[in-house]
């Protein structure tokens, strides 16, 4: 007793350690993937997000005010711009549809099922885990909007990363700048498969390919599908440096293609459906229908008419010319 | 009166700062919810830990090593609730912290005093 009045601050000092010494310990060995929400965590994350929710709310209403009333000069000039951009982009749209519509056609005939994004849902981000080391979003829905662990986050730019821990009005989200995160990642143009990863100082690397490939900066990394939780094909972000590694592989940095320093709004895909492109686009046509209709061709012959012969809508020409093909 | 006496001050009269406990809980968890605000618009206050300038506040003015304790353990592992590490990295670091802190507050009095207060 008299020891413990003596040395008390020490006591104290040594119980609280060994105290949270020991919870750690139980914690790093029972941590699994599937592991329930602690409720202390639940709990606080609950008292906290309101707060948070209240800061953004009202930040986001004093920038929207400002934006529309004092930030609209320029508009004019800024509209005529973007409508000329608009008609350059129309004009692309329209050869892009018809590459699609042929890459849709192909890939039902040899039967390619695809992970297709299916529903989304728009959530505010309110808060950051708050540490540089540490690289996590709060977003303001939670399993009340359906949203559930694992669970991809993207922006229209790129992905975000992935749905981590639930609550009810609130999720929490691993980046994928994160020193835990890691995604399956494809090099666009050389389709060489690594794994994109985060590091300690909050920034990309792409992991895993081998020293005698060739990569160069600028290249587009996008999801390969194989990591089960991001949809094939989302963009990533682009090669920023390529060095010769310590071990057998290349030591690539990655920019990525979101905003992950400055996010406002995300997209949660809550729902990926494999499925097959649409059989009713595509009609009875046969590969080789297709691939011929690459390939240079021979202009038809054109047919000599009589002269005297009366003239005929031209509709019934073209149907005629049409059903007279090979027999 | 020794040269040493003149550079430390007594214990008795270093002054002692008290917080209500609206005070005491509500600073933390407002600190908490501002340190997870501010990057979103400011990313580089992420490497300013709030919690840790908060700590050495509480434990520096009370001038007592439970408390510092008590008060770092706490707002440390309240970090831990918005990090992926387990409980207990933040809060064993700011448990040594609210100690050291109010150890030295006990020892060293940092309060300015006017021309005419003597």
């Amino acid at each position: 007793m008299n020891f413990f009045s003596r040395h008390r601050n020490t006591v104290v000092l040594a119980a609280v350690l060994l105290a949270q010494l020991l919870a750690l310990a139980v914690q790093v060995k029972r941590q699994t993937a599937e592991g329930p929400v602690s409720v202390i965590r639940l709990v606080v994350v609950g008292a906290i997000t309101p707060l948070e929710k209240a800061m953004v709310y009202t930040g986001d209403g004093v920038r929207d005010t400002w934006r529309n009333y004092v930030g609209l000069r320029g508009v004019r000039q800024e509209n005529e711009r973007l409508r000329e951009e608009i008609a350059a982009m129309r004009l692309e749209r329209a050869h892009e549809q018809e590459e699609l519509r042929q890459a849709h056609r192909m890939q039902a005939l040899l039967e390619f099922k695809q992970k297709w994004i299916d529903t989304t849902v728009a959530a505010q981000v309110i808060g950051t885990s708050g540490m540089a080391s540490s690289h996590l979003l709060f977003l303001d829905k939670g399993s009340d909007a359906g949203i559930q662990r694992d669970m991809p986050v993207i922006t229209p730019k790129g992905v975000v990363g992935k749905v981590l821990t639930v609550f009810g009005d609130s999720s929490q989200v691993l980046m994928i700048n994160d020193a835990s995160s890691g995604m399956g990642a494809i090099i666009a143009d050389s389709r060489l498969v690594g794994i994109v990863k985060g590091t300690a100082a909050g920034e990309l690397q792409l992991a895993y390919i081998m020293a005698g490939e060739t990569v160069k900066p600028g290249e587009q990394l996008v999801t390969s599908g194989g990591d089960r939780v991001f949809p094939k094909g989302l963009p990533i972000g682009t090669v920023q440096s390529v060095h010769q590694g310590h071990d057998l592989f290349l030591d690539i940095k990655v920019k990525p293609a979101a905003e992950l320093r400055r996010l406002d709004e995300v997209l949660v895909i809550t729902q990926q459906r494999d499925r097959l492109p649409d059989q009713a686009e595509v009609g009875d046509v046969r590969a080789a229908d297709i691939l011929s209709g690459r390939l240079p061709s021979v202009p038809p012959p054109v047919e000599e008419k009589p002269a005297a012969a009366p003239a005929q809508p031209a509709a019934v020409h073209d149907g005629e010319a049409g059903r007279s093909g090979p027999q | 009166m020794s040269p040493s006496s003149l550079i430390y001050t007594s214990r008795s009269e270093v002054e002692v700062y008290r917080f209500s406990w609206p005070v005491s809980i509500g600073l933390p968890v407002l600190m908490v919810a501002v340190q997870a605000f501010l990057p979103l618009y400011l990313p580089f206050l992420r490497i300013f830990d709030f919690g840790l300038l908060l700590t050495i506040f509480f434990a520096v003015s009370r001038r007592s090593q439970l408390s510092g304790i008590v008060t770092g353990a706490a707002i440390g592992l309240l970090q831990d609730c918005f990090t992926r590490t387990p409980f207990g990295v933040f809060g064993i670091a700011k448990t040594l912290v609210g100690y050291g802190a109010s150890s030295i507050g006990i020892r060293i009095d940092v309060t300015i005093r006017g021309p005419g207060s003597c």
